[in-house]
């Protein structure tokens, strides 16, 4: 399951781990007992049901919020209150974290402004970043001249331009049609083969969260606790059609959806 | 072409109609207060093409522009950081919601306490007035922008400065502009009653002393000075406006 | 285009954006718990801040405007009890008050119908819309001069001055609340064969009312300060003629109390209004507190 003690050449210390990791808001706990860690390269799902805290477990895992209980490290350094450098989060709301009195090439560069990168070259990895998205050509348009899935890609280039060990979505395709979401998760796993980044996706599609990923944390039970880590073992390169054929792919979607379900409470089920 | 035309043609007939009307109701008029439209254009002709522009235009446009930025770039500058440190703001309410109610006329004599009858209390009335609709304003808009980009702000690590410049000021722009926009009109009016208290000098004394000398025709041509000035300083701001917030107008025509 | 909404210089009233608790990090510096926000702690502040102007306030009067003749805060309270005590205070101050409320009412009278005609017909409003422009920025301080010849210092030429910078916010926002009228509504009444008068009665007053609140309470606000300035140039008995007294005669203190009371005056009627308005306008969802 964990990969923590795995030593082998190609596993080194997790990119990302939680420990005893929990969140209370006054007497309301939201979130209890998680521990995980997450392998560098990897791609990993959390899924659970609406309310279940998966935002809330977002927010500490990048740092925008200190969890009341356990901790978080990231590349063996402990998350305080302010998000760990190397880590770019893509917000689920992509209207409202887009800044539309900025152009798309600069809400990309921004980041990169701030962290001290002079304008022809963030200019440049601006540029980059949008043409890998698919956006080449819509560098001086404003965010809101775009289409919804266009939108987000931005918000993905904008993670992207950042340069980052890793990226933390927030449920980034919920808010766009079917067709726009194939794209954008194949968009996704694109990015990860090439830059070899660390992806976590929170998402509440239980076939999103198997199509992508390399494991899937099933967060259910309230407060919200590890269901499950469980290991996807489908073929990659992923596709749309034929690994959603796969015997497999139901099989792992049916255990996870029956987690949910449960709240959790799944007896002693075979870990693999 | 045509629509542009017509339109144009419905929003100048009825102008045109009134100021023929007034020069021709006018023109054999004996009263001493309401002379004919003739010689009130005679009279502006020679006051001001060009006459009383650098004597009294020109200062009175130059107070007004110093009095309107130190006002406007004050109010920005401490909207932004009431704005964003909230007990700040929350502690010094009262004493803005007071000051926003003094009008300048009452403010008047203790400005010229404090700074004379010359050109300092000019502008500084000027600034006192515009001042407040733009703090008030701002600090509105700041409040307005959306919670998510704070997070957007900590999650990639921007930077304070940059924050304030390509956050906050930009999402308080639309507000902001709204209430520079009233600071404007009274602006205008905390020009005139400076000048008619302080120091010879610029537009409104002009009007007065046209009034006290009985120069009535002069003093016509004042008041329509003064509205034209007034009118084109509207103008000019909405083009500022126009320009700067594009992004805003682009935005909401899309949304509804 | 709400533009003639955001003319008011003012709050917009609503809550700021809440903090859930999943965003408690919303403000950029989060400098403090969220909840914070509770009324004790509010008025906490306030008062700080009050106290802290007014000590600002007493060191300036000690140190460089000494000699300018800045008043201490004691004096000007001491002033006030005194003033407070005559009747020609008093009298000036209600004065200056039905002056500034006739001036108001008059300018409704005039400004609303033809605002509401105004905004009827799209043909209109832009035949109109030069001259009003036009119009609405002459500062009326302007005509002043004018009045004074005609007029005299009397009440009749304050009045009049009010009129003239009040009846605009009054006459353009009726003109863009009539713009405002949901067409849906406008159908409905349509669809109902509703006679005119009903039409009027139950469609358009009831949607026009907000818009026009707003051009109101501006107005309001500009009729006092016109009320004080008529005062103040034209030696109109009031608060204004009062305060031209001091300025003429050096009490410096006095000055300062006049400029306070005509702040409060404007905050208390401001308050008026906006409780008036509540009542008037309780079926309205911004008053409900629904969204």
């Amino acid at each position: 399951m964990t990969l923590s003690t795995d030593t082998s050449s190609t596993e080194r210390q997790p990119i990302l781990s939680a420990r005893s990791l929990g969140h209370a808001y006054g007497q309301r706990v939201v979130l209890q007992g998680l521990d995980f860690d997450v392998a560098a390269g990897e791609f990993l799902s959390i899924v659970g049901p609406s309310g279940v805290g998966k935002t809330t477990l977002l927010q500490c895992l990048t740092g925008l919020q200190a969890p009341t209980k356990g901790e978080v490290h990231f590349e063996g350094r402990k998350i305080g209150r302010t998000p760990p450098e190397g880590l770019a989060i893509v917000f689920q709301d992509y209207r409202s974290s887009l800044m539309p009195w900025l152009k798309v090439v600069d809400n990309v560069a921004l980041p990169l402004k701030s962290a001290g990168v002079g304008k022809r070259e963030r200019t440049e990895i601006a540029a980059k970043a949008l043409a890998e998205v698919g956006l080449a050509g819509y560098e001086r348009s404003y965010p809101w001249q775009l289409s919804g899935g266009m939108q987000q890609r931005v918000a993905i280039a904008r993670a992207l331009a950042f340069r980052p060990r890793a990226i933390i979505m927030d449920e980034p395709f919920a808010s766009v049609d079917a067709q726009t979401r194939a794209d954008l998760e194949d968009l996704v796993l694109r990015l990860k083969e090439t830059h070899g980044i660390t992806i976590l996706l929170v998402t509440h599609d239980i076939d999103e969260a198997v199509y992508l990923a390399d494991r899937i944390l099933v967060l259910a039970g309230k407060p919200g606790r590890i269901a499950d880590l469980i290991e996807v073992a489908l073929p990659s390169p992923r596709d749309q059609i034929s690994t959603k054929a796969e015997p497999e792919f139901a099989t792992l979607r049916a255990r996870a959806y029956t987690l949910i379900k449960q709240g959790g409470n799944v007896p002693a089920a075979a870990r693999p | 072409m045509r629509g542009m035309l017509k339109r144009i043609g419905w929003e100048l007939w009825l102008p045109i109609v009134v100021i023929v009307a007034w020069w021709v109701l006018s023109s054999g008029s004996q009263s001493f207060y309401f002379p004919p439209l003739s010689k009130i254009f005679q009279s502006f002709h020679q006051d001001w093409l060009f006459a009383h522009v650098p004597t009294d235009l020109w200062p009175s446009l130059r107070r007004l522009l110093a009095g309107f930025f130190i006002g406007t770039a004050l109010g920005i500058v401490i909207g932004l950081i009431l704005g964003v440190v909230r007990p700040l703001e929350v502690a010094v309410t009262p004493i803005t919601e007071f000051f926003r109610a003094m009008p300048s006329a009452a403010i008047l004599p203790i400005m010229v306490l404090l700074f004379g009858l010359g050109v300092e209390m000019k502008v500084a009335i000027i600034a006192f007035v515009t001042f407040f609709p733009v703090l008030l304003n701002t600090i509105d808009g700041v409040r307005a922008l959306d919670p998510l980009l704070g997070d957007v702000a900590k999650g990639y690590r921007i930077r304070f400065m940059d924050r304030m410049l390509y956050m906050y000021l930009p999402a308080a722009s639309p507000q902001l502009f709204a209430g520079a926009r009233v600071a404007v009109s009274m602006s205008v009016i905390a020009m005139t009653v400076s000048e008619m208290v302080g120091t010879p000098g610029g537009m409104g004394y002009f009007v007065l002393d046209a009034q006290r000398g009985y120069a009535i025709p002069s003093m016509w041509s004042g008041i329509i000075a003064l509205g034209i000035l007034g009118y084109v300083l509207n103008k000019l701001f909405l083009l500022i406006e126009n320009r700067v917030l594009s992004w805003h107008r682009g935005m909401t025509a899309l949304q509804g | 285009m709400t533009t003639a909404h955001q003319e008011l210089p003012g709050r917009t009233g609503g809550p700021g954006p809440g903090s859930t608790p999943a965003e408690a990090s919303g403000d950029a510096t989060s400098s403090h718990a969220s909840g914070g926000e509770g009324r004790p702690k509010r008025l906490l502040l306030q008062v700080t801040g009050i106290v802290v102007a007014i000590v600002v306030w007493y060191l300036f009067a000690k140190g460089r405007g000494h000699h300018l003749g800045v008043p201490l805060p004691s004096q000007v309270v001491h002033k006030l009890v005194d003033m407070g005590q005559t009747g020609h205070f008093w009298t000036s101050l209600r004065q200056t008050v039905v002056s500034a409320l006739v001036g108001f009412v008059c300018s409704i009278v005039v400004g609303v119908p033809l605002g509401l005609l105004n905004g009827v017909n799209k043909r209109i409003t832009l035949s109109s819309q030069f001259l009003l422009d036009f119009l609405r920025t002459i500062p009326p301080i302007a005509i002043m001069p004018l009045l004074l010849l005609v007029y005299g210092g009397s009440f009749k030429m304050v009045v009049v001055l009010i009129m003239f910078g009040s009846v605009w916010p009054v006459l353009l926002q009726a003109t863009y609340a009539m713009q405002q009228v949901s067409p849906q509504l406008k159908q409905v009444g349509v669809a109902y064969h509703l006679g005119r008068g009903d039409t009027f009665r139950y469609i358009y007053w009831p949607s026009v009312l907000p818009f026009l609140m707003t051009g109101l309470r501006i107005a309001l606000t500009l009729s006092l300060l016109l009320a004080v300035v008529g005062g103040y140039f034209g030696q109109a008995p009031g608060l204004g003629k009062d305060l031209n007294d001091t300025l003429l005669g050096g009490d410096t203190a006095a000055m300062f109390v006049y400029a306070f009371v005509v702040a409060l005056l404007g905050v208390l009627l401001n308050t008026a209004f906006v409780f008036a308005q509540r009542r008037l306008l309780a079926w309205h969802p911004s008053v409900r507190g629904g969204r």
